[in-house]
């Protein structure tokens, strides 16, 4: 049947991911330059690098400066008199000692458990607890179903959230946790999927 | 003296001396944190393997520096304590 009225076409575009130089804490790198991770091979190319969104820090930022505070409220509510002097400031020092290590501990955490996408495959670098490293991958010709999840007043407001990943390997489910931009996350995965399909 | 003024000095009576023993707690302690300050740099150095190319300077020099300031501490510990 012929067309009536043929209304001008829109052309749709999205927007195409620079390349670009990424900051120390940055959470959602496209296309990171000079990066390379532990097993890549020489022609795979890292398309996508993520990590938690920083928000999700707040909450052992705020317990950090919670316990900072606690000597000063103690010293000035409570009397320590009856300990001496070099008690109480190794005490203090003590204190702030396992403070900061608390609070570098959760620093390392967030900055190095990443996920990366590559032309290739997905992987999933995460440290568990200290000396202890756990990485997964899979292949994206595994890969069966990409999906992405918000929900919540912060990571709506902030645009973060979980890309949930189904494989046909021998690990089940991979889960991109609390990253910026799940669902441009997502549709990057699906189109390099669609992209190995069509190598096959 | 308060009660619990009371009860120290009364532990401190004779060859047992209650602040001797709080010391040796005290030494124990940033000594295990010592070990812990080294187990940091290790870890910082094994995560800092997996990707490379991230700006892992800040958090090497924040490691070392740790670790520098808990040798610090214990050193103190023996000295003032």
């Amino acid at each position: 049947m012929p067309d009536i009225f043929v209304g001008p076409q829109k052309e749709t575009k999205t927007t195409p991911l620079k390349k670009k130089p990424f900051g120390f804490l940055s959470a959602f790198i496209p296309h990171p330059a000079n990066l390379r991770y532990e097993f890549q091979e020489k022609d795979e190319k890292i398309v996508l690098f993520l990590r938690r969104h920083f928000f999700t820090n707040i909450g052992w930022i705020m317990a950090t400066f919670c316990l900072a505070l606690t000597p000063i409220f103690a010293f000035s509510f409570f009397s320590f008199d009856f300990i001496p002097l070099s008690y109480r400031f190794l005490g203090v020092l003590g204190w702030y000692m396992v403070v900061f290590a608390y609070a570098f501990e959760r620093f390392l955490s967030w900055f190095f458990n990443v996920n990366i996408v590559t032309d290739r495959r997905i992987i999933d670098v995460n440290f568990p607890s200290i000396l202890y490293k756990d990485i997964s991958e899979a292949k994206l010709d595994n890969i069966q179903d990409v999906s992405s999840k918000t929900g919540g007043f912060a990571r709506s407001f902030l645009n973060y959230g979980d890309v949930l990943i189904q494989t046909a390997g021998t690990l089940p489910e991979l889960t991109f946790e609390a990253i910026p931009l799940p669902d441009k996350a997502a549709e990057i995965i699906n189109d390099l999927i669609a992209e190995e399909e069509g190598e096959l | 003296m308060t009660p619990f003024e009371q009860f120290i000095q009364n532990l401190s009576v004779g060859s047992f001396n209650f602040w001797f023993l709080i010391k040796i707690l005290f030494v124990i302690g940033f000594g295990l944190y010592l070990a812990f300050a080294v187990i940091v740099i290790r870890q910082v150095k094994i995560m800092s393997e997996v990707v490379e190319g991230l700006s892992v300077w800040p958090l090497k020099i924040f490691a070392w520096a740790h670790l520098a300031f808990a040798v610090f501490v214990f050193l103190l510990s023996l000295t003032i304590l």
